[in-house]
């Protein structure tokens, strides 16, 4: 692979500018409790329609690399995490504000950030490529086999009850079947509604899953939308010095090779990745009982991961054109929006353009040091706007993208009917990452799963019988059992 | 909040009241059922166009009837207290939800512009989750919802080239 064309490709003015711009709407919505980094890139779908796709999806990963680390500002300064992959960094990163240290622990936090980002970025470029080019080789029970995986991986993962999770895969499958039929172009379960002839559009229901179920939630919430109050720390002592490095440097490797193969993992996000690497920190440090009261290796720990999660995640989604997480299943709207086909072929047919992204994340996470670092106090305070300003204008944003993709108001009515299903499913705690995954994946499992009886005349014998579809069952029995194990246990 | 558990009939339409998200899956794959063997395929492709969501409605709608026993069964033994939603936050999301479809209709009926009546909707909504009615709220809001409007219209009709109703 060529490293300097693409590059510099990325660092071409306008792919720059749309890195950067990527990069500070990421933190800043990240940094806000209430908002997420989903919310942000499912609603900037629409405002990417005329971009080059180069653009378009250099601006979501930046957003995606921004969002992950915005968060860490409120998650110590406010112990509210922007989103959920910050919530264990709240448990050591608050207790150092109240202990004085909020620059010391803002400091950590973005070093670990940009050295988890860098960690999984050299993953990325290093496994991507062969991946795809082993992936072509799959035979379409072998994808059939990988997404089967991912959904179940996903469930096991996630947290709470595994029935739901497994209830939220399976009917988010369902909701993408409605429609045209791949295969034979014929319409079904339609009833005779034309608007339903695309189904249920992969835009809207996202918009509606992740921003229009937020707004519902803030909105309901008890006492009203939360009002997070403003921030008078001191932020000194943000920067690291080389004794900081030299104490810290292998907490931050190991936290970013846990948060690499935790964001691999199809279907599994930030969250997971820094909850597992806090508890091997704490499980390995010389001084465990400091955990929960101003750890630095907490800190460090989970901020690396959730990083690290990030060019973890975009392996599986290049390579495969399986998403890594929920986000991912957002990007993956974003280039079927701009006209490429998600899956091993996305790399050998687009080699430029895919290389040019893996460069837009590297020079992302560079950007994102440089804002955070210069305008932490700054976007501390703009988190403190309170919601109750910031939601009617989300609303807007919902309507008018979900109605900007076809010009149908039909779309904005499966907006807000899945912003009330995405709401009453989450207090209900259904997990919604995998409604999301099985709705993503669905039409390409479809696709796989006849196309390769087409082939074999109906005989499913090569999905029990052949080395991938054996290797990933045999991998989620493992994932299932390690995993019950622990629930079990705690 | 939460009430005591209720008892008798009130107990059993807490349980199915408790089971609403349950029951709107159940009829979601009642409905795939419903339009099973409408469609035809080609005739080398095996499987066919029904196969794979009956098949998918049937695995949902199983798993479903499995929660909802397991449910009914835990909540006829440990009868879970009712929880009671906050008036206020429920009497904003009914608010809110209402400007919402009002919003909606009217930039779909070509009532009022999408500049203005994004204007009024962010002038109701933010005096509603201000939870008072302020001069200075509705103030912001309009001045908010105004220029938010006017930049979107523009944003997407100018620069992005996609039409917006009014």
């Amino acid at each position: 692979m060529e490293f300097f064309d693409p590059l510099l490709a990325a660092m071409a003015p306008v792919t720059f500018l749309y890195i950067v711009v990527g990069v500070v709407l990421g933190i800043v919505v990240g940094s806000i409790p209430g908002l997420t980094g989903s919310m942000l890139i499912a609603l900037s779908l629409p405002f990417t329609f005329s971009m080059e796709p180069v653009h378009a999806i250099s601006m979501l990963c930046a957003m995606y690399v921004g969002a992950v680390s915005g968060s860490l500002i409120t998650a110590i300064l406010m112990r509210m995490p922007g989103t959920a992959a910050s919530v264990m960094t709240t448990f050591d990163g608050y207790p150092m504000t109240e202990q004085g240290k909020a620059g010391r622990a803002i400091g950590l936090s973005i070093v670990a950030s940009f050295v988890g980002g860098i960690i999984s970025w050299f993953f990325l470029v290093m496994l991507a490529r062969p991946l795809s080019i082993i992936a072509v080789r799959f035979s379409p029970f072998d994808f059939f086999a990988m997404i089967m995986m991912a959904l179940a991986l996903l469930v096991v993962l996630s947290r709470g009850n595994m029935i739901k999770g497994l209830i939220a895969g399976f009917f988010g499958m369902l909701i993408a079947l409605p429609g045209l039929d791949p295969i034979g172009g014929n319409y079904r379960f339609t009833y005779g509604f034309n608007e339903l002839n695309d189904g249920f559009k992969l835009l809207p229901v996202l918009v509606g899953l992740f921003a229009g179920n937020q707004v519902l939630s803030e909105v309901l919430r008890p006492g009203g939308a939360r009002a997070t109050g403003g921030v008078k720390q001191d932020l000194k002592g943000m920067f690291m010095g080389l004794r900081d490095f030299s104490a810290h440097w292998f907490g931050m490797i190991r936290a970013s090779l846990i948060g690499t193969w935790i964001g691999i993992l199809p279907g599994v996000g930030a969250n997971i990745g820094s909850a597992f690497a806090y508890s091997v920190a704490k499980s390995f440090s010389r001084r465990p009982q400091e955990f929960g009261k101003g750890s630095e290796e907490g800190v460090i720990a989970s901020e690396a991961a959730n990083n690290a999660t990030v060019g973890g995640a975009l392996v599986p989604l290049f390579a495969l054109g399986i998403p890594g997480s929920v986000v991912d299943a957002i990007l993956i709207g974003g280039l079927i929006i701009h006209g490429l086909q998600p899956g091993p072929g996305l790399y050998r047919a687009n080699p430029e353009f895919v290389e040019t992204i893996f460069a837009s994340v590297l020079i992302a996470n560079v950007v994102m040091l440089g804002v955070m670092y210069l305008a932490t106090g700054l976007i501390a305070r703009i988190a403190s706007v309170p919601t109750k300003l910031l939601l009617p204008g989300v609303l807007v944003l919902c309507v008018i993208g979900s109605f900007a993709l076809a010009n149908s108001w039909f779309d904005v009515g499966v907006m807000l009917l899945f912003a009330v299903v995405g709401f009453a499913m989450e207090r209900k705690d259904y997990p919604l990452a995998p409604l999301v995954i099985g709705l993503v994946l669905a039409p390409i499992a479809e696709t796989s799963l006849r196309q390769a009886t087409m082939f074999t005349g109906g005989s499913v014998w090569p999905l029990l019988a052949t080395p991938v579809p054996i290797v990933c069952a045999l991998l989620t029995a493992a994932m299932w059992y390690m995993m019950f194990r622990i629930r079990n246990n705690d | 909040m939460t009430d005591p558990a209720p008892k008798g009939f009130g107990r059993i339409f807490a349980i199915i009241a408790d089971l609403h998200v349950e029951i709107g899956i159940l009829v979601f794959c009642g409905i795939i059922f419903m339009g099973t063997g409408r469609t035809t395929g080609p005739v080398f492709d095996v499987i066919g166009p029904d196969l794979l969501p009956t098949a998918t409605a049937g695995i949902v709608a199983g798993l479903v009837l499995i929660h909802v026993v397991l449910q009914v069964i835990r909540s006829l033994r440990e009868p879970l207290p009712t929880v009671r939603i906050d008036p206020q936050s429920l009497r904003n999301a009914v608010i809110f939800t209402a400007a919402t479809l009002l919003f909606v209709t009217a930039v779909a009926q070509g009532w009022l512009v999408f500049a203005l009546a994004t204007a009024v909707f962010m002038t109701v909504t933010t005096m509603l989750l201000s939870n008072r009615v302020h001069w200075r709220d509705a103030a912001f809001g309009a001045v908010i919802g105004l220029g938010l409007g006017i930049v979107l219209q523009y944003t997407f009709t100018q620069i992005l080239f996609i039409d917006l109703p009014g």
